[in-house]
């Protein structure tokens, strides 16, 4: 009998530990979550008023696994498929409407795939307004938003210059998970 | 004649579903150019892939051509001349996904037509285009 009540003694223990090393686990993946919203930054306050910001999904960073099938192939054959919650709704839906002339080239959309498409970005949008940095409303490009501006004042003009980088719109360059959708800065490899 | 009906009905549907399983290889897809090429230019002599690969490497008074992105060597890897984002090799012989899928052929003929010529292509331009990139090995 106290040989039992030994047993479960032990297996209360070990259930205790375990259920603490999944908690700590799971606080650091949203901490890492998080932190692909600060990519550079050290404040994480500052970057929590950020567009990176996972409002309406319980504050943590699970909206940055957000996925759609059509999203992750038509917005991916060019370029990394931009996570919606880098750009508030109002941008998203001028960057939909105006697909004929998208940065210089056209990717038009079968109207069906365009409004399925939409309606993704927006749902999943940052909350927060995002403003521009050049004055044009909505911002259309993510790096031309002050957050983005902000997140990356870390970053000299040498490696933005660097030919691997070529363009702020390249974020696989130095995130080097960017493409599964995480921004953490554990993750950030600079070009040499 | 109702027998008759539903008889020709059933060719037709078959016929159709014939037609579009064809178009899914890129040759069925050069068969339908064809077909919408005799139909819209009178004159129509039959495509060239010579003719095509001069259309793929020239500039059409754009900044791009084809190969801007695709390369010169439609058997390589391309790189998009923006966002240096690879793209795989358009030719048949060593991406067998290519040309098998109507609608995907239509949105990028659409989209890189306007953006290498400011217009859509004639059914010659891409039966040519298509010629050449079945040719290469």
């Amino acid at each position: 009998m106290m040989k039992n009540i030994g047993n479960v003694r032990w297996l209360i223990a070990i259930s205790t530990l375990l259920m603490s090393i999944t908690m700590v686990a799971a606080y650091a993946d949203d901490d890492e979550d998080e932190g692909g919203n600060r990519s550079m930054g050290y404040e994480r306050h500052s970057s929590r008023s950020g567009a990176g910001e996972d409002e309406g999904n319980g504050g943590k960073g699970r909206s940055s696994m957000v996925s759609n099938a059509k999203w992750k192939e038509e917005c991916g054959s060019c370029h990394l498929a931009y996570p919606p919650r880098y750009l508030s709704a109002d941008s998203w839906r001028a960057v939909m409407s105006g697909l004929d002339k998208h940065f210089g080239s056209n990717a038009t959309l079968d109207p069906e795939v365009a409004t399925e498409i939409g309606n993704f970005l927006e749902q999943n949008a940052s909350k927060k307004q995002q403003r521009s940095t050049n004055g044009i409303e909505p911002p259309l490009r993510i790096s031309d938003t002050k957050w983005f501006k902000s997140e990356h004042r870390e970053v000299s003009s040498s490696i933005w210059k660097n030919p691997k980088v070529k363009s702020p719109s390249n974020c696989g360059a130095c995130h080097t998970k960017a493409d599964s959708g995480s921004f953490s800065e554990h993750d950030v490899r600079m070009p040499r | 004649m109702f027998r008759i009906t539903s008889v020709s009905a059933f060719l037709l549907v078959a016929g159709l579903s014939i037609q579009s399983a064809y178009a899914e290889t890129p040759n069925g897809v050069l068969a339908a150019l064809q077909s919408e090429a005799a139909k819209s230019a009178p004159g129509f002599q039959g495509f060239s892939a010579a003719r095509g690969e001069q259309f793929f490497k020239q500039k059409h008074g754009n900044e791009w051509s084809c190969s801007s992105c695709h390369t010169d060597n439609p058997a390589a890897t391309g790189k998009h001349a923006k966002t240096d984002k690879p793209i795989d090799p358009m030719a048949p012989s060593v991406n067998a996904e290519r040309f098998t899928n109507p609608k995907k052929i239509d949105k990028w003929f659409k989209r890189n037509c306007n953006d290498v010529l400011d217009r859509a292509c004639t059914p010659q331009e891409k039966g040519d285009v298509l010629s050449y990139l079945l040719n290469v090995r």
